[in-house]
């Protein structure tokens, strides 16, 4: 057994006094509480954890924080499971159960690692040169079921998530020394500070060692009332210092939750000053075979001695690129952990030329540089070969990069809009420098001082990673994605010079780690390969998020019945009493039909449109958006937004009206009332009311600014119930209405206020049917009331309540235009058969001058039409296309509404078709999906020509 | 305003509901024009600035644009009483606004631990001051009248969608 648990007092993390059972692939195991399930398994001596992306090669544990690109594992079960997690970041708790990811039938015999035998034909981009021909699609199934690392769930979370807004003067991302000092100063100059730390412990790197300066600052943090969140991670910087930060609040994996927890917290930060804390990473050595399990990143090692207990080795074998790996050897010795050799690529040159063991690391051989060999027995390889400081946030902000050539490092290069980097991240790694500058700004943030530019320094003379030449082996990039040194090459061969497009090529930098670990020593390979210096290759562009954060943390509490905001009708459980059923239109949950027992929604739909065409129906239209303009300048306002003139409108009566915007496309449509000298009623559709309402507003606020109008929106206030059909004033006398709504006394399309046992009422004559027709309007909350009082002289009158499909008939029979089903961003007006009205119009509106463009007088335009099918019975279908010959070809138009008609006793359909104002009589030829149909040309309407049946 | 159902509660937090609030929308071209102070004689107190409400007697003033001030009262008749006041008078209307929008108040000391829990960016304003915030998902305007008490004035037909979130919420809380 390799990894051993050390004595104490290693183990700052840990408590030896309580053990935790978990299983990982089916094994029990023990750890301590405080332990993560990688230093858990170290210390079991369990070396072979996953298999990689695409070769399947056994991997190990690499790291020990949220760069590891290799322990990967899918925690818990059912719909708790969550594939892809860190096994470096996960805290083991009691009944934690995990499996290794990627592998089947299990990790130590996988059948996927035959790939491995077939590695010379799978290089980098292989799939954009092969499974071409003679179909990608014959093989498109099989690669998805390769593709992919863990298994998601298949059911519904059962667990909680929500997001939190918090702001802040100052916030500090990283609690180690840096963002502590920072933060400590920022709060004592008297600002409000928030400071995240990504592990369950402050202090980054000298948390685990005990440090005493780092817990003197926490302390004084605390009681400084600094706002510190632990085991919250920020992802991502957005707009005007937008902070997104995920914080875990229950333990993944546990065995005893209850059925619902909030699992975690989705922060939304909104900072005057950002500081960024977030330390660095260790740059690997490249060698063969660099990712068999027990190679692992040395700073990493000395983690898990110190935090853990836990030796991840018995002989080490230490390849230091830089000082701060030189420094580790007699750091880990004193843990216990013996050093077999230490191999300094800088003033020795010496290189690993291979790695012996399969699953696990039995050894290495050291080439010299003058050629001699020498084989070291090891069963620990500890890679270190520089610093690569997290750039991500300063680099999401705006910031940029500048290239340290001595430390072979990018860093800031100056602060990014709103955002000051500090500590490692910096650059600045000498530990008395970087507290001082981190504190100096904290304070001149907070003060709205200049800030200092970073001392850096510290990271000491690490030459940039090489390939080992003349071995056999592959020579890992991106462990990840299994991007080899030869990818890189490759890549470079094929001219890819780009880094944006070696990394796509390839995918190095692609998948959960993001390329920590990989990026720098990626892009310093293919400067090699192309004789340009690292800076001259440049970076990928960082983008969030920084780490991977779960579906359930950005979706929030938007599931189930949040999913999104839904209208409800305020009679709506009138409408569940009387068997409606709902669908959505336009954000409202309407009826749509009433449909008998065992009555299919179009059968329900026609019955309806024949009762009300036959005696009456009544119709819930609370939903159709409310407008009350008012103003000295409302009239001739209104003159401009429509097509129909408002201000000749006489009080009390009422006009329809197209809304056009200023390209002349028809955006919406209505019927504009006069309430009063000054103040008029505005219906627009149900889904149109934000878009008019905006149009209106922003015509006033940027054109017409010396008009005065006042635009309210009243949807809410105002409920609208219609009740149309031959028997409609006859049902609405039984009902009590009064005498001087009767068609003799109220003509169409005029307005009348009344009143019913004191409930004031707006009652319109217009009609969407093309029957007698009354939509009254009245306070919201009384429609319940109104509806059962009608309802209760229904059966008397041979009455029925209809949704909005009987609706979608009686006004197809009618030709009538519905706007965004008839229409779509292209239709003018002359299209729908409003020429006349156009020519009519005497006073300029909006969109009018761009109508005479030539493409707007086109002949050869489509036109709104009507269809009949040929054979009288097909329902054609909406979206078909109307051409001579099946596509592909050139289309003449398409169907835009089709039902069938209860009326008529056959189908009809409403359709834009060229030139159609011309081709009436004409027989065209219906295509959808492989059918083909005929169908006749015919004038609108198809019902009621005369419209005789409006007055009743 | 009138006494509302218990929506839910939790430790240091209660939420109730309240449908069919009896609001009158004043809207005027000037808000320092005769209207408005017309408005603010019939309403005993002035018109509140940008971002700021008002308790005055049975009224609460809340700004809401440049030309718009809700009047919230908790009966119809004290807002009747306001607009015979302005009746036809130059310079502005009302908009009869009852029942259109829903209220669901908030009490306790956790209240803007709940606010900034709604999905929004902005959090609860400060004692006297309104906002205008997209709370969970519906536009929602935050009227702030108490240190531990707000009301989040929503469409009624929202309300529903802002309920269930606050209701969810406060469960987590518990």
């Amino acid at each position: 057994m390799s990894g051993h648990r050390l004595a104490a007092p290693a183990g700052a993390f840990i408590d030896r006094s309580r053990t935790v059972e978990f299983s990982f692939n089916g094994r029990p195991y023990q750890g301590y509480e405080g332990d993560t399930l990688a230093s858990a398994l170290l210390a079991n001596g369990v070396r072979l954890v996953g298999r990689s992306f695409k070769l399947h090669r056994p991997r190990g544990i690499w790291s020990a924080g949220a760069e590891e690109p290799s322990a990967l594992v899918d925690v818990g079960s059912g719909a708790r499971r969550t594939p892809n997690v860190r096994a470096t970041l996960l805290p083991i708790v009691p009944g934690l159960s995990c499996v290794s990811v990627n592998c089947w039938p299990g990790v130590r015999l996988d059948l996927g690692a035959v790939n491995g035998f077939f590695a010379a034909v799978l290089p980098a981009g292989f799939y954009y040169k092969t499974f071409k021909w003679p179909d990608w699609h014959w093989y498109e199934p099989a690669i998805r079921r390769m593709a992919g690392l863990g298994v998601a769930p298949r059911e519904p979370d059962p667990d909680h998530y929500e997001e939190v807004t918090h702001a802040t003067d100052v916030l500090v991302v990283g609690a180690g020394l840096a963002g502590l000092a920072s933060a400590v100063a920022a709060a004592r100059a008297g600002a409000r500070v928030c400071l995240l730390s990504g592990s369950a412990h402050c202090g980054g790197a000298l948390g685990w060692r005990g440090d005493v300066e780092v817990a003197g600052l926490e302390r004084e943090a605390r009681a400084l009332g600094v706002r510190i969140l632990m085991r919250t991670v920020a992802f991502g910087v957005y707009d005007h210092n937008l902070v997104c930060a995920l914080e875990t609040v229950s333990e993944e994996g546990a065995a005893d939750l209850p059925a619902c927890v909030l699992r975690e917290r989705l922060w939304k930060i909104r900072a005057h000053s950002v500081i960024a804390a977030q330390g660095a990473f260790e740059r690997p050595v490249v060698f063969p075979d660099n990712d068999r399990p027990g190679v692992m990143l040395a700073h990493a090692a000395l983690k898990y001695a110190r935090a853990f207990a836990v030796a991840p080795g018995r002989r080490a074998l230490l390849l230091a690129n830089s000082d701060a790996g030189l420094a580790l050897a007699p750091q880990l010795a004193a843990c216990g952990i013996e050093i077999a050799a230490v191999a300094d690529g800088r003033s020795q040159q010496v290189e690993v030329s291979a790695v012996h063991g399969a699953r696990g690391v039995r050894g290495a051989t050291l080439r010299a540089p003058d050629g001699s060999t020498e084989r070291v027995h090891c069963d620990l390889i500890l890679s270190a070969g520089g610093f690569a400081p997290a750039v991500h946030l300063h680099s999401q902000a705006g910031g940029r990069l500048r290239w340290i050539k001595d430390s072979a490092m990018f860093v800031p290069d100056g602060a990014a809009p709103g955002l000051w980097s500090v500590g490692a991240c910096a650059g600045a790694f000498d530990r008395a420098q970087a507290r001082a500058h981190a504190e100096g700004t904290g304070d001149a943030l907070a003060r709205g001082q200049p800030v200092p530019p970073p001392p850096v320094s510290g990271a000491g003379i690490c030459p940039p990673a090489r390939a080992v030449a003349r071995v056999s082996g592959k020579q890992f990039v991106d462990l990840q994605n299994d991007v080899a040194a030869g990818d890189i090459a490759l890549a470079a061969r094929e001219n890819y010079r780009s880094v944006e497009h070696l990394k796509r090529y390839t995918t190095t930098g692609m998948g959960t780690d993001q390329g920590k670990t990989s990026n720098i020593n990626a892009l310093i390979l293919m400067g090699e390969l192309t004789q340009r210096a690292a800076p001259e290759v440049g970076t990928t562009r960082f983008r969030p998020p920084y780490v991977p954060v779960s579906v359930g943390a950005v979706v929030g509490r938007r599931t189930g019945a949040l999913y999104r905001p839904l209208r409800r009708l305020p009679a709506h459980e009138w409408h569940v009493g009387r068997g409606a059923l709902f669908e959505i239109f336009g954000d409202w949950l309407r009826p749509a039909a009433y449909p008998l027992a065992g009555e299919s929604l179009e059968a329900a739909a026609e019955r309806e449109a024949h009762a009300v065409r036959s005696t009456a129906g009544i119709l819930d239209g609370s939903p159709l958006g409310k407008l009350e303009v008012f103003g000295p300048d409302a009239a001739r306002f209104l003159d401009y937004m429509y097509v129909g003139s408002m201000s000749s409108l006489a009080v009390g009566q009422a006009r329809y009206g197209l809304l056009l915007n200023e390209n002349g496309t028809v955006v919406d449509d209505g019927i504009v009332a006069r309430l009063g000298a000054e103040r008029f009623w505005v219906n627009t559709t149900t889904a149109g009311i934000e878009r008019t309402q905006a149009a209106f507003e922003e015509w006033l606020q940027c054109e017409f600014v010396d008009f005065r109008v006042l635009v309210t929106p009243v949807t809410s206030r105002w409920a609208n119930v219609t009740v149309a059909g031959p028997r409609a004033w006859a049902w609405l006398a039984a009902a009590g209405f009064d005498p001087a709504l009767a068609p003799a006394a109220m003509k169409h399309m005029t307005l009348k206020d009344s009143r019913i046992e004191g409930v004031p009422l707006r009652v319109l004559r217009a009609s969407f049917s093309g029957e007698l027709g009354y939509e009254i309007n009245l306070p919201a909350l009384k429609s319940r009331w109104l509806l059962e009082r009608l309802w209760s002289k229904a059966a008397g009158i041979g009455a029925v309540p209809y949704g909005i499909e009987a609706l979608q008939v009686l006004r197809v029979e009618k030709g009538y235009l519905h706007i965004g089903t008839d229409t779509d961003g292209t239709t003018l007006p002359q299209d729908v058969g409003f020429a006349r009205g156009l020519e009519r119009k005497s006073v300029a509106f909006v969109g009018r001058r761009s109508l005479t463009r030539a493409a707007g007088r086109d002949p050869k335009r489509p036109q709104m039409v009507g269809l009949v099918p040929a054979d009288a019975t097909t329902v054609l279908p909406v979206g078909a296309q109307i051409a001579d010959r099946p596509p592909p070809t050139l289309t003449q138009g398409h169907v835009t509404s089709s039902y069938r008609s209860p009326a008529l006793g056959h189908p009809v359909a409403l359709a834009m078709l060229a030139d159609g104002a011309a081709r009436t009589g004409d027989t065209v030829r219906v295509h959808h999906l492989g059918r083909s149909y005929a169908a006749r040309v015919v004038a609108l309407p198809f019902y009621d020509p005369k419209g005789s049946r409006l007055n009743g | 305003m009138a006494e509302a159902p218990t929506l839910h509660a939790a430790p240091g937090i209660t939420a109730t509901v309240e449908h069919g609030l009896p609001v009158l929308s004043l809207r005027y071209f000037d808000a320092e024009g005769e209207f408005a102070a017309a408005a603010a004689r019939a309403a005993g107190v002035p018109l509140p600035g940008p971002g700021h409400v008002v308790r005055s007697g049975p009224f609460i003033m809340a700004w809401r644009s440049p030309t718009e001030t809700l009047c919230l009262a908790a009966q119809e008749a004290a807002l009747a009483f306001i607009e015979q006041a302005l009746a036809d008078h130059p310079g502005g209307c009302t908009v009869e606004l009852t029942g259109a929008l829903s209220a669901v108040h908030l009490e306790g000391v956790r209240l803007d631990d709940v606010v900034s829990r709604l999905g929004g960016l902005a959090g609860a304003p400060a004692v006297g001051a309104t906002a205008r915030a997209r709370l969970a998902d519906v536009p929602v305007l935050v009227l702030r009248l108490e240190t531990e008490g707000a009301s989040l004035l929503v469409e009624r037909p929202l309300a529903e969608h802002l309920e269930g979130w606050i209701r969810e919420t406060l469960l987590d809380l518990a």
